[in-house]
């Protein structure tokens, strides 16, 4: 199995973050900065917005297989660690073994349908 | 993708993987059913593999134990090419009574006589009759007779076993004697219809079995026998001996190979010389299965 390459996140002038995506569960967009979502619940503040980490995602992983989702205007989800979508109570669940607490997230009925027929077109492994 | 600066409540978009190739082998996200079957052709190739492997294993290490306990003999596609052989020859049973080693043995040389199994001790007084010896061990189990060892008789195979590595087969009356435990005679043996059986091997090319000793004391001893020159004998020992000494003395008379034959002596073997002439007698009163040497073509008797 070929080694997991790692992010390089520019994150303020003189700082950078290197970081695998597989250890991301999920971006929090928050105006014009987001909170990374590490595996265990740890929080990275990310001083860039939500399209420049768009960018530096569909960039650096343009030749791996897609491991992010942009769900609505908040969120950006590694599929790895979906669990459980539920369109009708808005819901998305999150399942970090590393984090014992559940990670739920809202957003849209619509976001959340479609969500559920990418996955199942995907054919991904779900947690 | 969309203008960037627009962004949408429902909006369900992928990012990354634009020049991303599923058959460029990027195993990360391998779909289920496929990684499924790839390990479980995986295991199964490694179950099977281990299993070849232990079975070569065990197998190659019977056959090492195996050949430990005796000499190789002459090889089984030369006793083969000698069944297919008529008999030849005078005739008769030659006897005589010699020592070797201490121990004194009746031998009794076969020539131009046919062998066949019967149950039944036949009538001795028919001229046609030469000789007659017993042939396997067996056990009584639940008020049967079990024949210890393969044994054929008239292309029936009564019994099966190769632990006792002496045999003798017997096809058209043709019997020769070997040591060995491939099944190639006795296969031929059942196709051609003849009989066999086997017993423990005392000689092989000159040599003693040892590890086929498995009777211990001293009692009577008989077996069969070939020399060099592949001429068959049947020998019995005038008194109690063990099978050690017995072999010992088998090797040092010249015999190459010798198959035990149960039983032990009889008083006074039943045989009938060249001339026709019977001596002794044979009883027994127990179920064995018996070797018969007859001639097709009956001397003149006196």
């Amino acid at each position: 199995m070929k080694e997991e390459m790692e992010l390089i996140l520019p994150n303020t002038g003189t700082e950078i973050l290197k970081v695998r995506p597989s250890d991301i569960v999920y971006i929090e967009a928050d105006g014009n900065y987001c909170t990374m979502h590490l595996t265990g619940g740890f929080e990275q503040q990310l001083w860039f917005n939500r399209q420049r980490f768009i960018s530096i995602i569909s960039e650096q992983m343009r030749t791996e297989k897609p491991a992010f989702v942009v769900v609505g205007r908040s969120f950006i989800v590694n599929i790895s660690y979906i669990y459980r979508i539920n369109p009708v109570q808005g819901e998305l669940v999150l399942f970090d073994n590393l984090n014992p607490a559940q990670i739920r997230l809202h957003a849209s009925q619509e976001a959340l349908n479609r969500l559920k027929d990418m996955i199942g077109s995907m054919n991904t492994i779900l947690p | 993708m969309k203008n960037q600066d627009e962004i949408f409540d429902d909006e369900v978009t992928v990012i990354g993987g634009s020049e991303w190739n599923p058959g460029t082998g990027d195993p990360g996200y391998v779909p289920v059913g496929k990684k499924s079957h790839q390990e479980r052709w995986k295991t199964t190739a490694i179950v099977l593999g281990t299993v070849l492997v232990l079975s070569a294993v065990f197998l190659l290490s019977r056959h090492l134990l195996y050949q430990k306990q005796f000499l190789k003999s002459r090889p089984d596609r030369e006793i083969i090419a000698r069944l297919t052989e008529s008999v030849s020859g005078q005739p008769g049973i030659n006897m005589k009574i010699d020592d070797c080693l201490d121990v004194r043995m009746k031998i009794f040389a076969i020539d131009g006589l046919e062998a066949h199994f019967a149950d039944t001790v036949p009538d001795c007084t028919d001229r046609s009759v030469y000789f007659v010896t017993r042939s396997a061990d067996y056990r009584i189990k639940n008020d049967r007779r079990e024949i210890i060892g393969d044994f054929i008789q008239d292309g029936i195979v009564l019994s099966r076993s190769r632990w006792r590595a002496g045999f003798m087969a017997i096809v058209d009356g043709q019997a020769q004697i070997g040591v060995s435990r491939s099944d190639r005679v006795f296969r031929y043996v059942l196709r051609h219809d003849g009989s066999f059986f086997r017993q423990m091997a005392l000689v092989s090319s000159g040599s003693r079995c040892d590890g086929q000793y498995i009777l211990r004391g001293k009692v009577s001893r008989c077996a069969y026998a070939r020399d060099i020159d592949g001429r068959l004998y049947f020998v019995e020992t005038v008194y109690p001996e063990g099978l050690q000494s017995f072999a010992d003395a088998l090797i040092e008379y010249g015999f190459t190979d010798a198959v035990y034959v149960t039983g032990g002596a009889q008083p006074d073997l039943f045989y009938r010389t060249p001339d026709g002439v019977p001596h002794g007698s044979y009883t027994d009163d127990k179920p064995h299965k018996l070797v018969i040497w007859t001639c097709r073509t009956q001397t003149p008797g006196l």
